[in-house]
């Protein structure tokens, strides 16, 4: 039985940098395209457990993609607002379990603030707060579960984007403040959306705050959350509906599939989304798996170069009798072990980036987006060490065929 | 031990041109068990053509190698392989150990080329023997002449009947050339057969009998001082 590794472990450490140097290549190579897929993939997942709470959106005609954002990622941007009419009937659409307006633009430390009823509140929550209770009067409310302020809290609207507290407006350089003192009643619990660094208050409040009356008539206003006065009742940019039963659900969706309201299920959206972005990871997982594939052929090529150092040293071990099989096996294992670790690593690599980039976007978007490395990249770094396994037959067999006495007349 | 003989035995190279030149011709060499045979010459006549074809690894054009009962060359090359590692110990002029590895290691090198029963053993007894210092952890930290010492201990890993030795004081001083000589003396001595491919006097000195080559030619066979 031959045994190859003590000299395939000799020349390793022989040429440590050279040898390290093609490991961390290949790492570096397989890590990029297994990050991405494991990107990609994080994004998918986290983007739809984040909509998967938001069954119905009602909005006013436009595109649907920049309604998501704005609803489900709360990013910011102009939304047109549902035309009175269609306001109205969907308020009092009984195929609905609820239909909260949802109210934009206020801020405070620049975390959105987001006019909403009660109802959303608990259902985003799972049907339980964290901690205290929701809102029940304009002048409280309940925050997502990453917000920098606790229960018992008092804070102030701010009109637009507030970049930070304490801070001049950045954004919205007509961002003001309004007067009007608000107290933390309640937390979400953690939804692993951008609602984590909401404020939710009642939507009462985005209507009084912005001078558009209560919802509920003339007066004081009383109550908060449905029924709202239909006939008083202000624009609003967007609803999301819960419909009462899987039948309505699309029987809604496609009644207010209108030239005057457009409506959708986030999921199918973000179907859309998904293909534009698997076309791209498809190219770019192309890509990167070409860049591997010319990279552990030049390593191949290094190799190779490597090889003819230890031609005649190769010789050498044949003329005491080791078979060609036996040179073969070195100059295999010793090309296969670098492709072979280097991939390896690069499922680490892959992890640390992908760690690190989806701990920068989980901060910048509010999107939880949990991170693996799976079968997927598994597999790409399977294929490549396979694909290495068989072009480093290549310069194995250069040396298999090289003629001893050739080599050793070189001595 | 089993006797080693070439009979006949032509070989020739072409040249870039294409042009064949003979390398050797019509040689007969039966080195016997118990002595050291030197093959001496000047550069290219052909000495290390000669041990190259007797250990297997270059099948003459015309001619036999034999090898007690056995032709080499009837053999397949993985047969012939095998037949070396079992029957013939190399030694080179440039030793050609490997640095990375400790002299133990290279001594033992052989042993991953298949099947090697008790080879470890027998290497740390002969490095022993040969005085190559135990606490050297590296070919780096050996003088030449150890090195050489290691590279014997390797050739005798299988505990082969034949040594085959390519000018192998050739980057010797005297002192190790003389210690080199001794050693191949006692090789012979305990009955193997070993042939030396040398310039060096002190081991043509040594030698039982000289075969002297000129272009390929047996130009003489002189019986040696240690006849």
């Amino acid at each position: 039985m031959i045994n190859p590794f003590p000299l395939v472990w000799a020349i390793m450490r022989r040429h440590a940098v050279v040898s390290v140097t093609f490991v961390l290549l290949i790492a570096l190579a397989v890590g990029i395209g297994a990050a991405i897929t494991a990107q990609e993939r994080a994004l998918r997942t986290g983007s739809a457990r984040a909509a998967d709470k938001f069954d119905l959106i009602v909005g006013a005609p436009g595109s649907q993609i920049d309604l998501l954002l704005r609803v489900v990622f709360l990013q910011h941007g102009a939304v047109e607002l549902l035309s009175g009419e269609a306001e109205r009937k969907l308020l009092a659409d009984e195929r609905a379990a609820f239909v909260a307006p949802i109210g934009f633009g206020d801020s405070y430390a620049g975390h959105p603030v987001i006019g909403t009823i009660p109802a959303l509140v608990l259902h985003l929550s799972g049907d339980r707060l964290a901690e205290g209770r929701n809102f029940a009067t304009p002048f409280e409310a309940v925050i997502g579960a990453d917000s920098p302020l606790a229960v018992g809290d008092s804070f102030r609207v701010t009109h637009g984007l507030e970049e930070a507290e304490g801070e001049d407006a950045g954004e919205g350089h007509d961002a003001h403040l309004h007067d009007q003192q608000i107290t933390v009643v309640g937390r979400l619990a953690p939804t692993g959306t951008p609602w984590d660094r909401a404020l939710l208050t009642p939507i009462e409040l985005t209507w009084m705050l912005h001078e558009l009356g209560t919802g509920h008539g003339d007066g004081p206003v009383t109550r908060i959350g449905p029924p709202f006065d239909l006939a008083s009742v202000p624009g609003i940019p967007a609803a999301v509906v819960k419909p009462a039963t899987m039948a309505a659900a699309y029987g809604l969706r496609s009644e207010y599939r209108t030239t005057s309201t457009t409506a959708f299920f986030p999921a199918e959206v973000l179907v859309q989304l998904y293909e534009l972005i698997g076309d791209v990871r498809v190219v770019m997982s192309g890509l990167a798996l070409a860049t591997e594939v010319l990279l552990v052929a030049s390593v191949l090529a290094g190799i190779l170069m490597l090889m003819r150092l230890y031609r005649q040293r190769f010789a050498v071990l044949r003329a005491l009798g080791a078979s060609r099989l036996y040179v073969l096996a070195v100059a295999w294992c010793f090309s296969f072990g670098l492709i072979a670790a280097g991939s390896l690593l690069g499922l680490a690599v892959a992890a640390a980036f992908v760690g690190v980039v989806s701990g920068l976007f989980s901060r910048a978007s509010g999107i939880a987006m949990t991170t693996t490395i799976g079968w997927p990249e598994f597999w790409l770094a399977l294929s490549l060490a396979a694909v290495g396994a068989v072009l480093a037959l290549l310069p194995a067999a250069l040396l298999y065929r090289r003629p001893v006495v050739e080599a050793l007349r070189s001595a | 031990m089993p006797t080693l003989a070439a009979a006949g035995v032509s070989l020739a190279f072409a040249d870039s041109g294409g042009a064949r030149f003979a390398v050797l011709d019509a040689i007969d060499f039966a080195p016997q068990g118990g002595r050291i045979t030197a093959v001496s010459g000047p550069s290219g006549s052909g000495k290390s053509t000669l041990l190259y074809v007797l250990a297997g690894l270059l099948p003459p054009d015309t001619g036999t190698v034999r090898c007690a009962e056995t032709d080499l060359y009837a053999l397949s090359e993985r047969r012939r392989d095998a037949w070396r590692r079992a029957h013939v110990g190399f030694i080179f002029q440039d030793f050609h150990l490997i640095e990375e590895l400790s002299p133990l290691a290279n001594a033992t090198l052989p042993a991953s080329f298949g099947p090697a029963p008790g080879v470890r053993e027998r290497a740390t007894r002969l490095l022993r023997e040969l005085g190559v210092p135990a606490e050297r952890h590296t070919i780096a930290q050996l003088s030449r002449g150890e090195r050489q010492r290691v590279a014997v201990a390797r050739a005798l890993a299988f505990d082969p009947p034949v040594i085959l030795a390519d000018e192998p004081s050739a980057s010797l001083d005297g002192a190790a050339t003389a210690e080199l000589t001794a050693i191949l003396a006692g090789l012979a001595a305990e009955g193997r057969t070993v042939v030396v491919a040398t310039h060096d006097p002190d081991i043509l000195a040594a030698a039982h009998a000289t075969y002297v080559l000129q272009h390929g030619h047996l130009a003489a066979r002189l019986a040696g001082a240690a006849a």
